[in-house]
């Protein structure tokens, strides 16, 4: 292999459409570490075969030692990088063809790895990964000076993309926008403030001179996780399974009175142990909620037996979630959590609360201090379709199919009685069903402004999504073979945040009205840099 | 919105009738076996053949609705892709918004000269834009289009 001649950092070839791209392969050593590393494969052929187990023609023998010697071979053959001015290029693969192009202006972190057995032959694995979570290009298996060269190359460019200007479309730096320039459609334009101003002045007061900005007594934070619908559904099953203990278990068993009881406790007993465990864990594991705000980031302090002390960066915020469940609607308390970017490697979790006990509509001000300005209240939801509840009837009346199946299945076995007891059922479940379906319709909703989008979905548990519009990384549109027969339409929007399944899912809107929304959250997320989106 | 390339028709349903006629011969030997090692007679056979037959005909006409459903665009704010038969999707990714492109070809592929891309996003729990079998040249025009935009 010859060695090119060291080119200056900056310059390592030219891309114009691949042509002229200065592509190389790695280490030839590549090929010992990847043998080594299939030596474990190599292992178990040679014992598998000397050992009898199969039968000895030397065409197995060969092909099961060879293999890996020809994989090796082949991969590095086959394995090609090239770095020019725009992007990092990576070629790999003999039968499936990959190649992955990432320009240097996306890269968020480069790393180097090696294993015991690289190191022994002081090659390294270089990682270059992006803000996407599968477009990371590994290349295997550089001389360490030549990974240190490039990782340094490549980590200026991480550095600048963190660092880059805020830029309309047409170049100009954003500072220089008017304010309350309007899009064509978009509502609230007036009120459309620049992306930096937004944040809020120091509104956050240095933890020396003022306390908590949230303080969470314990009293009312065990209150509320022994209200929570997972632990009320516990304790519902466990009187259930009591209950049918005592009175159906028990006689059908033939058992006396002093077994009935200590089979309905039995019943009780684990439901409630259950909820114990998760009123317990929650307790200890958020107790000690403090909330402080700092000008540029957000510091909570969590946990009673292990104190986590966790920063927020506010510019990393992707998502507000408020959680509403059954008995805190009635109690007038909400969940309040944030949802990050999570990109940097010292940040250990992705979403943290802001208030694990507020008051219900308290989470407008938590918005403001987190996005320095909160546009959007319940009061500006718009509804969705009406037709959301019969398409959620007839979805859930297809219940319907699997229970008479299932009673006209136990027919031979128990009687026609189950027919009986399955028309029971489907009367008592198809009202449910209608019921369900219109509080689900009545509960969805959606708003927009220049800025900020919500959207309020749930039946038991009503949640409600705060996501400022210049975080949105990809939208997407879909219609069920139902939704289209009732021209409707489900916008999902996704943002760079990890915590909270990372979709923000609009169901059921009119198709006409989600295609303007999307094309409106399309054209707000296609101003914003991609800096200030992660 | 422009289509994917008329090749793309063609190695579909060549791969539909090479899946049809994998289970014919896997179903012919069965029956093969079947009626060897039983009292089955050797008329099983007919039931392979039938199914193949039905997997060829369903595929073949399953494949034409794919291959009209997929549309896709380029535009100077954005790449937009539309696909699906029983559910449709669509998906709008702002070029700003686009980390990293990947393409990948198999050998049917590069004897059609198609390639697959895959546009990642930083979007977490969305799953990549992955648009199939485009010519080669659209995927050389679709990468060099997205580094310039990303560039500027």
């Amino acid at each position: 292999m010859v060695e090119p001649a060291e080119p200056p950092l900056a310059e390592l070839g030219r891309g114009d459409g691949g042509t002229e791209l200065d592509w190389r392969r790695p280490h030839p050593i590549t090929i010992l570490v990847e043998i080594g590393r299939a030596l474990r494969s190599l292992v178990v052929a040679v014992a598998v075969v000397s050992g009898g187990f199969l039968d000895q023609s030397s065409l197995l023998e060969i092909a099961l030692i060879a293999g890996p010697l020809v994989g090796a071979l082949a991969r590095w053959f086959t394995t090609r990088y090239a770095i020019d001015e725009e992007s990092v290029h990576h070629h790999h693969g003999l039968i499936w063809r990959s190649r992955q192009v990432l320009p240097r202006a996306n890269i968020q972190n480069v790393s180097t790895r090696a294993g015991l057995l690289a190191r022994v032959t002081s090659v390294v694995e270089l990682q270059i990964s992006d803000a996407s979570a599968t477009g990371d290009i590994t290349i295997r298996y550089l001389r360490s000076d030549e990974a240190d060269r490039l990782a340094t190359l490549l980590r200026a460019d991480a550095a600048r993309s963190v660092a880059a200007p805020v830029t309309t479309p047409e170049g100009d730096p954003k500072g220089d926008r008017e304010e309350g320039t309007a899009q064509p459609g978009e509502p609230g334009s007036e009120r459309a403030p620049d992306v930096r101003s937004a944040w809020p002045e120091p509104v956050g007061r240095p933890i020396e001179v003022q306390g908590p900005l949230v303080a969470t007594s314990g009293g009312r934070l065990l209150w509320s996780e022994i209200t929570a619908t997972p632990v009320l559904a516990l304790a519902v099953t466990g009187v259930a399974a009591m209950v049918v203990g005592f009175l159906v278990v028990a006689p059908v068993g033939e058992t006396g009175l002093g077994m009935a009881a200590l089979i309905s406790v039995a019943g009780l007993a684990g439901p409630l142990i259950g909820a114990a465990a998760i009123v317990i864990g929650r307790f200890v594991t958020v107790g000690g909620f403090r909330l402080f705000a700092d000008p540029d980031r957000l510091r909570i302090q969590v946990g009673l037996l292990t104190e986590a002390r966790i920063t927020a960066r506010r510019e990393r915020i992707q998502q507000i979630r408020v959680e509403r469940q059954l008995l805190h609607r009635r109690l007038g308390i909400e969940r309040v959590a944030y949802e990050t970017a999570d990109l940097e490697s010292d940040s250990t979790l992705g979403t943290g609360y802001l208030d694990p006990v507020a008051d219900r509509g308290a989470w407008p001000a938590l918005a403001r201090e987190v996005f320095g300005a909160c546009d959007l209240g319940e009061d500006d939801l718009r509804p969705v379709s009406p037709l959301a509840a019969r398409r959620t009837f007839v979805r859930l009346s297809l219940a319907v199919i699997p229970i008479a199946a299932i009673a006209l299945g136990l027919v031979p076995l128990l009687g026609w009685w189950t027919i009986a007891a399955g028309g029971l059922v489907i009367a008592a479940w198809l009202p449910v069903a209608w019921w369900y379906g219109r509080q689900r319709a009545r509960r969805l909703g959606w708003a927009m402004s220049a800025d900020q989008y919500l959207v309020r979905s749930g039946v038991f548990t009503t949640v409600l999504r705060l996501v400022r519009v210049d975080k949105v990384q990809a939208l997407w549109l879909v219609a069920s073979p139902f939704q289209r027969r009732l021209d409707l339409a489900t916008v999902l929007v996704s943002t760079a945040g990890r915590g909270f399944g990372g979709l923000v899912r609009l169901p059921d809107l009119p198709r006409p009205e989600a295609e303007a929304l999307l094309d409106r959250l399309a054209h707000r997320a296609a101003e914003t840099s991609i800096a200030d989106t992660l | 919105m422009q289509p994917l390339p008329p090749e793309v028709l063609r190695l579909w349903r060549l791969v539909g009738l090479a899946v049809a006629a994998a289970i014919l011969v896997i179903g012919l030997v069965l029956a093969i076996v079947v009626s060897r090692t039983t009292e089955v007679g050797l008329g099983v056979a007919v039931i392979p053949i039938l199914v193949a037959a039905v997997v060829a005909a369903a595929g073949w006409v399953w494949v034409g609705y794919r291959y009209r459903s997929w549309r896709f665009e380029l535009t100077d704010e954005w790449i937009h892709a539309r696909w699906g038969v029983i559910t449709r999707r669509a998906a709008t990714i702002p070029r700003n918004r686009i980390q990293t492109l990947t393409s990948e070809n198999g050998p049917l592929d590069r004897l059609m000269g198609l390639t697959s891309v895959t546009i990642h996003t930083a979007g977490a729990g969305a799953p990549n834009l992955d648009i199939p079998h485009l010519d080669d040249a659209t995927v050389e025009w679709l990468r060099g289009e997205l580094a310039r935009g990303r560039a500027s």
